[in-house]
Formats: structure tokens, sequence, C-alpha cells
């Protein structure tokens, strides 16, 4: 998986491309948490790129979700395929992530 | 039109990338629509990484996959040494609560359940038994 990082306005993108997988998680993960260490609070991911997503995946989402919970923090997610919107729906995190169409939208209101 | 695909591999979550590169070789090859294929890889990456994670604790062993293609189905068996678990015998996990309540974890049996047709396990001559069959589209 490949990881690209850029803060635009008030938030930071992290654009991923590749399969978020038992193996890719982690990278995810220590991504997440450097954005964070940055001080940024407001972390979008842009799901373009990706076209997989299984539950080491969806564990770093949630335990980000959940350091993200500050007044003024920021979590969401945009850009979903059709694929990995299927498997959130399946363990149930389309009720409490925030989901965008699209990158612009997402940040239009942060 | 069958064939059959045979893969033994380390108890290493680094192992599970080359098990969904030939289920893909073999499910395009049987004509398996993308996302089916996408389903199957999901259900055999849950479940090889909960043998590896739960059955193994990271202690060496082996897990056998054997992939089996007809024109009815796509029947995935994986077979491991480790203690007997029967991975479908924990509860389902809570999809309902909150974000602050959502337990972290303990979705992976549960999305093998949603995404394959039928899924079984057996314990038989000291081995954990995993059956995951895919029917054919139509």
């Amino acid at each position: 998986m490949e990881i690209t990082t850029v803060t635009r306005g008030n938030g930071t993108v992290l654009s991923l491309a590749g399969r978020i997988d038992t193996v890719a998680a982690p990278m995810l993960e220590q991504a997440i948490n450097r954005v964070m260490e940055s001080g940024s609070r407001k972390i979008l991911l842009d799901f373009s790129g990706v076209s997989y997503i299984s539950s080491g995946g969806l564990r770093v989402l949630l335990a980000s979700a959940k350091k993200l919970k500050n007044t003024g923090d920021r979590f969401g997610l945009c850009c979903l395929s059709a694929d990995v919107l299927k498997v959130l729906k399946l363990a149930g995190f389309t009720s409490i992530f925030s989901i965008y169409p699209s990158e612009g939208e997402a940040l239009a209101g942060w | 039109m069958e064939r059959i695909a045979t893969l033994e591999i380390q108890a290493d979550l680094h192992e599970i990338p080359r098990v969904n590169v030939e289920l893909e070789r073999v499910m395009r090859a049987c004509v398996f629509p993308w996302d089916d294929i996408l389903d199957l890889q999901l259900a055999v990456e849950e479940a090889i990484a909960n043998i590896i994670v739960h059955g193994y604790k990271g202690k060496a062993g082996t897990v056998l996959i054997t992939i089996h293609a007809t024109d009815r189905d796509m029947e995935v068996r994986i077979e491991d040494q480790a203690p007997p678990f029967n991975p479908l015998s924990r509860p389902d996990p809570d999809r309902e609560s909150g974000l602050a309540e959502r337990q972290i974890g303990g979705l992976g049996i549960y999305l093998i359940q949603q995404v394959v047709d039928s899924v079984q396990y057996q314990y038989a001559g000291g081995k954990n038994i995993l059956t995951l069959v895919k029917k054919t589209p139509g």
C-alpha cells in the first residue's frame, strides 16, 4: 500500500492506494499516528485508490476514530469504492464514521 | 472443468498476500467476477490471520490451503495443527453501539460468514479444518 500525506487547509489528507490487508494495516496506523504526533487533529483518509480492506484495516480505522474524538477533532473517510463500502457496512461502521463522497465535500465542513 | 491448487504457508501474516495472489489466479481462470474474488480473498485472509494470531499465537507452524474449483463453486479448505478451536463458536461482534462503546476486534469471523455461501469447521486427525464455499454466480 502507498500513502501520500498532504496538508489541505485545516486538515491533513492521507491518500491511500493499494490493499489495506493484515500486512498493510500497521503501516496505515503508523502514518495516522505520525500525523497526530505532528499536531494535526483533523485527518481525512482518501480511499480513491483502495479496492480491498480486511478486518486488520477496519481495526486501524476504529482505533484512530477513538483517538480523534475531542472537540475540534475530525476523522473522516472519502471516495470509498463500492467494494470497500460493502465491507464497512457489513462491519456496522457506516453508522459511526463520517463518510464523504469527495475530498472537497469533507474539507468544506472542517 | 475442475481446477485444484494447493499451497502450504508458514504461520506468518506476511504469507497471506501470496495466498490471495493464487486465489485470484484460479478464480480468474474460472471466470469469477471481481466482486466474488474480493469476497473470497477477504474470507481466506480473515481465516488464516485468525489461525496465525489466535491459533499458533506466534509459534511456528504451517497452514495448508487447498483450492478446489468446479463449474458450480469454489471451495477453499484451510488446515492447521494449532490447538483445537472452532472459530464459528464465537458470538457475533457488536455492530450497533456508538463509537465510544464499540470494541476493537472480533470482526474477522463475522466477515467470513457474510461473504461466502457456506463455512464449515471440523477437527479431525489432529487438524482444525475450515472449509469455505463460494458458489459460481448464476
